[in-house]
């Protein structure tokens, strides 16, 4: 591959994390027969002025077998820069809220364009992205990267070296990632970060790399450094910079803490890194600040000590945490810094904590352990530091996540000639059935076939693209699928189509759920069940979205029906979310979430009273029912003196239906998916409540339990209102269960991607086929 | 109710834990949580923290350009004025129009600029206004959240107030209560029910001692009948005959045994009583293998008891036989025999101390002479005589509980006491008044204070005297 690296400033000896990455990716893959092109500024480090063309612009290589070329950076309006860049600083890191820029865009546009800016790098990339195969932006933060990604299109990758901090709630920074066709990470917390910060429609294109770490002389003697005598004895240590920034205030009230609880204890905390500890209050000889450490002995500390803590709550992948796992001493990260967190917990290498009191509780723990313990858990960090973090594998990695094809890319061929085309009775804009007919029509003309939907009434937002119905679309030649929930006149004309034919099941509601409140709409659901007997006879293929919903067909009289489920995308959540609804829905409250046309099926009316039983737990929250409502539906009307007998008019809302940046925010805000739903064919939102990792609690009917398999939590009555409502507090509040619900969800999500829906649509369409060649067309 | 595929879920425990806190929620008061409608106005546990208001930046203060335009305006206006000699129809040909333009071009450039500004300034301040529209938005939840906890504050307050107007009541069945709980214990005090048992233990524990002797005594009586040795005069026998004028012989044994334990009191008040002499033994050595104390009549051996649990070495004699029983049963070093016989077997100077307890009343005075006779002759120099009898100057003693002994013959008057050791030989002889009344009834003033010595002063004294020399 021809790969170009794109960082702001690069050399060898270049301190910090993405500087550190970037050379060493550069290194690796270059070792590994690819073409690498380094293009960066000529501006010398981060630590320099950002202005100033420090290094001569051109073409260098390096010994280790790739070229570096530097651009010249133009004038900044640092003024205007230091303002923007005060004012992010300033924000506590608590008001800042995912998908809500913590600026105006203005300021956000200075930030961007103001810290570092090189003209020249960013035509070099517009000129040359037909020359490269793939270029990795990292870091995420500079202008360079964030204007340079539209650039390449989809040759870009990012390797975004992410923190939780001000800076990654500026839109740009969305757009970034949106934009990239690659995301790659060092570290799961780092992806999970991103995650929460963008939403799922990153989730399919990010992968996890890994990063690097040296550490040399593994079986070195202990040399005797100048605190040799001081690092006798058991000792916690900390490494890095001693600022509050790095939350080492907390670690020292933390040890003074355990110390008067186990004041006989022999265990001391050990310091080191640039600037100095306040020391305080500390019992003397208990805490040491050994100031800036030298390589040596720095080696001899970490192969010394009992464990390493970390409290930062501020990295993207520790090193020092990588370093003491590869030492295979144990480590205690904090439980509110996703990155080291969840490294931690993935790896059984340590601990977590986030109080003074859980820290104080850490060094308790190391105080307690016996050595074989603590061996224990230091060789699993280094099990899994040694997987993730060694310069080969990552490289390796690299390429594996670069090369990637999709699964549906693979399988395309191209079949000329035939038309297979669908008729539904109506397209409607969002709903489940009308976008499935689409990602049909776009499949099939992705294996080659040419295909028109047509439909009797269609929304005026997708009249683009179908046609409206009349017989004549009906040719012989071409093969036809009909979606069918009620009847209407198009189920007559197709009955009497003599070409190759397929019906699609949706489901129909019973209709007793209508008579209370539509008695004639219930009679045309009556109608429709009874009519699917009558259509079995003429359709040879047939399927449906879900295995309750073949049931049906099957007990009707259609012949070996087939299941073909909805597919659930992602990637169509790749845009940014409504921010101002994105602002308004993390005030705090929690919210629940329901997503489905306001129907007596859904039992919203069920919701609501449930929900009034929630309030008990948590008087604060929101319930919140997107979904259609149509006007003067006597449900709708019931629905509200409902909330209004309840006075729950503050408390619920009923947005009505909403496009997908909406629905983006209200499921992004969700702190639980909640349906008492009686009737589901397959039910879509609870597919895209998993990719938003909102746990799903849902009444056990129909099509549910298909659907949910081991995702989510079901329930079987609905009579013990309190205890649902005690069950959805617990989902909300429970960290641990939610944790499990969302695991399981994780899993259970990706079986209705695309990737994995499509080989079903090509074989009910071989099928079909198969039956136009056997049997040339006949008239029914 | 619950039903989850997920291996990772414990259903069971879920549910228990559902359960658990929905039984929490109900078990919340009537009062603090309704059903039904008024649910969330009246569950009013949670008052969250108002947040932070939002940091919006407000821009800086704008310099007014007003004056700058004013300036370049009056310019425009000099340049198209025309001097005032030409004529007013020719004035038209002689503005000075370039000059003008110029001016008004600066000005519109000007006011296109600041319009430019003000856009900015007018887009900032909506970003402000909309961040404090939400902050007030947030406010007025809270308010509403706050006006709703006020409501049910304002309820509970008055129930409280209901409740409390029915406070005095309670507090009268209270006092009620307490005086009945008062006059309970005031009754069962007066039955004193431990000061009842106590006695009834120390009425078995004398009572069983008599049986206890009794059957020895038979025991003994049995044996010689059986197997008797008329050859072989016994040692306790002699010393039995040989016994002065105090009732002597077995028979009486077990009942002075079960006596002393009626009236002397249990062994662990005797010894703490006699605690008191430890310090004039250590004072005069005295307890040692080679300066040994012997206590006459050494009775229950409740002083020997204490010895040795001093680490002093110490042996007694006793006349009892039921009473040196009882010492062999404790493993002390005792003599059954006559006090003065004993003192007479003795080799001079080998003692460090000679005791006696409620020994002296006792004998005869003839007798008693003897015995301090005796006693000064077995002391080492130094040594020390202790003897403790029943203090007569407490006119109930004297006068009443004396009698209660009645192997008791006179009472020894206690300057008496000092003035025989005195004669004897002793030096250095003091009386120390021992074991004083409980209470003191009478004033602590003139009369009252020898009222009080006469009736309850101390109801034991002690004489205690050196052998000359040092230890």
């Amino acid at each position: 591959m021809k790969l170009a690296v794109v960082i702001p400033w690069f050399g060898r000896e270049l301190k910090g994390g993405a500087e550190q990455h970037a050379w060493q990716i550069a290194v690796h893959l270059a070792a590994r027969g690819h073409a690498v092109d380094v293009l960066t500024t000529c501006c010398r480090s981060h630590q320099d002025d950002w202005g100033t063309n420090h290094l001569p612009a051109g073409e260098t290589s390096e010994l280790e077998g790739f070229n570096v070329r530097r651009f010249p950076v133009g004038e900044r309006d640092r003024p205007a820069f230091d303002l923007v860049c005060d004012q992010l600083l300033s924000l506590p890191l608590e008001t800042l809220r995912p998908g809500v820029s913590p600026v105006g865009p203005n300021e956000s546009k200075i930030f961007i364009d103001e810290l570092i800016k090189s003209k020249e790098l960013l035509d070099y990339l517009a000129a040359e992205r037909e020359n490269y195969d793939w270029f990795i932006f990292l870091p995420y933060l500079y202008g360079p990267i964030l204007r340079g990604i539209p650039l390449v299109g989809e040759r870009a990758a990012l390797q975004p070296c992410l923190h939780n901090e001000a800076y990654a709630y500026l839109p740009e920074v969305a757009d970034a990632f949106y934009a990239s066709s690659r995301l790659l990470f060092v570290s799961e917390g780092e992806q999970e970060l991103a995650l929460r910060l963008f939403g799922p429609g990153i989730a399919e294109k990010s992968y996890l790399v890994g990063g690097g770490v040296e550490v040399t002389a593994l079986s070195a003697p202990p040399e005797s450094g100048r605190n040799g005598a001081t690092v006798a004895g058991r000792f916690v240590l900390y490494l890095g910079r001693k600022d509050p920034g790095k939350n080492v205030p907390l670690l020292l009230r933390a040890f003074r803490r355990f110390r008067a609880h186990r004041p006989n204890s022999d265990l001391r905390l050990l310091l080191a890194g640039h600037g100095t500890a306040d020391l305080s209050g500390q019992e003397t000889g208990t805490v040491e600040d050994l100031g800036v450490v030298a390589e040596a002995e720095k080696e001899k500390l970490l192969r010394e000590c009992s464990a390493l803590f970390q409290p930062s709550q501020n990295e993207s992948l520790s090193r020092v945490i990588l370093e003491a796992w590869m030492y295979g001493k144990p480590v205690a990260a904090h439980r509110a810094c996703l990155a080291t967190a969840v490294a931690v917990e993935r790896a059984a290498g340590g601990w977590t904590g986030s109080s003074e009191e859980d820290w104080a509780g850490l060094f308790g723990e190391v105080h307690r352990s016996t050595p074989a313990t603590l061996t224990n858990l230091g060789a699993n960090g280094r099990r899994y530091a040694e997987g993730l973090a060694n310069w080969e594998q990552v490289a390796e990695r690299y390429e594996r996540a670069l090369e990637a094809t999709t699964t549906e890319g693979a399988m395309r061929s191209r079949l000329d000639g035939a038309q297979i085309d669908q008729f539904l009775p109506n397209l409607s804009f969002g709903d489940a059935i009308s976008n499935y007919a689409l990602w049909i029509r776009d499949e099939l003309r992705a294996f080659g076939f040419r295909s028109e939907i047509f439909v009797r009434h269609v929304d005026p937002r997708v009249e683009r693209e179908c046609t409206v119905f009349s017989p004549e679309a009906l040719e012989k030649s071409h093969a036809a699928i009909y979606h069918h929930s009620i009847g209407s006149e198009i189920t007559s004309h197709l009955l009497h189509f003599g070409g190759p034919k397929c019906l699609i099941y949706h489901n129909i509601t019973p209709a007793e759920f209508f008579e209370p409140y539509r008695p004639e709409f219930a009679r045309i659901l009556h109608e429709g069940r009874a009519d699917l007997g009558k259509l079995a006879p003429y359709f040879d293929v047939s399927c449906g979205d879900s295995t309750y919903n073949v049931q049906e067909l099957k007990a009707v009289g259609f012949p070996n029906p087939g299941v073909v489920p909805i597919p659930v995308d992602p990637r169509k959540w790749s845009v940014s979310s409504d921010a101002e609804l994105m602002g308004q829905l993390q005030d705090g409250r929690t919210n629940i979430l329901f997503v489905g046309r306001l129907a007596p099926s859904k039992k919203q009316d069920d919701l609501i009273d449930a929900f009034a039983q929630y309030l008990g737990f948590d008087p604060d929250a929101r319930l919140i029912m997107v979904g259609q409502v149509e006007n003067d539906d006597p449900y709708a009307e019931h629905l509200l003196a409902l909330i209004e007998t309840l006075d729950l008019s503050d408390a619920v809302i009923l947005p009505g239906s909403v496009d997908d940046a909406h629905l983006a925010a209200y499921y992004r805000t969700a702190h639980l998916f909640w349906s008492m739903s009686e009737h589901e064919g397959f039910c879509v939102p609870l597919v895209e409540a998993m990719w938003f990792d909102v746990p799903v609690l849902s009444f056990r009917s129909t099509a549910v339990p298909e659907t949910l398999d081991q995702a989510g939590i079901m329930f079987t009555g609905k009579t013990e209102l309190r205890q649902l409502a005690a069950l959805a507090f617990l989902l909300v509040e429970d960290r641990d269960l939610r944790d499990r619900v969302i695991r399981a969800q994780r899993q259970r999500r990706r079986t209705f991607l695309p990737a994995f829906v499509s080989p079903r649509i090509k074989a009910l369409v071989d099928r079909l086929l198969s039956l136009s060649r056997s049997h040339p067309a006949e008239v029914c | 109710m619950i039903e989850t595929t997920n291996p990772e879920i414990d259903v069971n425990e879920l549910m228990e834990r559902v359960r658990r806190a929905a039984a929490e929620n109900s078990a919340l008061p009537d009062a603090s949580r309704p059903q039904g409608p008024d649910a969330r106005a009246t569950a009013a546990a949670l008052l969250r923290a108002i947040p932070p208001p939002p940091a919006s930046a407000l821009p800086a203060a704008w310099a007014s350009i007003k004056d700058q335009i004013a300036a370049l305006l009056d310019r425009a206006y000099v340049k198209n004025q025309v001097s005032s000699w030409i004529p007013a129809i020719f004035r038209g040909l002689f503005r000075r129009q370039g000059g003008f333009n110029r001016a008004a071009l600066e000005t519109l450039s000007i006011l296109a600029e600041t319009t430019e500004q003000l856009n900015d300034r007018v887009r900032a301040l909506s970003a402000a206004a909309t961040a404090q529209e939400q902050w007030l938005r947030v406010l007025a939840r809270q308010r509403r959240i706050e006006a709703a906890w006020r409501k049910v504050a304002h309820d509970k307050i008055d129930q409280w107030e209901l409740r409390m107007e029915r406070v005095p009541d309670v507090q009268k069945d209270a006092e009620r209560a307490r005086d009945l709980l008062r006059s309970l214990q005031t009754d069962l005090r007066s039955l004193d029910l431990r000061q009842a048992l106590a006695q009834l233990d120390t009425r078995l524990t004398s009572d069983a001692s008599f049986i206890k002797s009794e059957l020895a005594h038979h025991r003994t009586l049995l044996h010689e009948s059986l197997a008797p040795r008329p050859d072989e005069p016994s040692v306790r026998r002699t010393a039995a005959e040989s016994a002065s004028a105090l009732p002597a012989g077995d028979p009486l044994d077990a009942f002075y045994v079960s006596f002393e334990d009626r009236f002397r009191g249990p062994r662990s008040d005797i010894a703490n009583r006699l605690r008191f002499y430890l310090p004039f033994l250590r004072a005069a050595k005295a307890g040692s293998a080679t300066c040994p104390i012997l206590d006459l009549g050494c009775g229950r051996g409740e002083w020997l008891e204490l010895l040795r649990d001093e680490n002093l070495t110490g042996s007694g004699v006793d006349l009892n036989a039921a009473m040196c029983r009882q010492c062999a049963e404790h493993e002390l070093a005792v003599v059954h025999g006559d006090a003065l016989q004993h003192l007479r077997s003795m080799a001079t100077g080998g003692c460090g101390a000679v005791t006696g307890f409620h020994i002296i009343e006792h004998l005869p005075f003839d007798v008693l002479m003897m015995v301090l006779a005796e006693t000064y002759r077995v002391l080492q120099p130094g040594g020390l005589a202790i003897f403790e009898s029943p203090n007569c100057k407490n006119l109930i003693v004297g006068a009443s509980t004396f009698n209660i002994d009645p192997t008791h013959r006179n009472p020894v008057f206690p300057e008496t006491a000092r003035f025989m050791l005195e004669r004897t030989g002793f030096e250095r002889v003091a009386i120390e008044y021992l074991s004083p009344g409980d209470r003191q009834p009478f004033s602590q003033t003139g009369d009252g204070i020898l009222l009080n010595e006469l009736l309850f002063g101390s109801q034991d004294f002690a004489v205690i005297g050196h052998k000359s020399g040092s230890p």
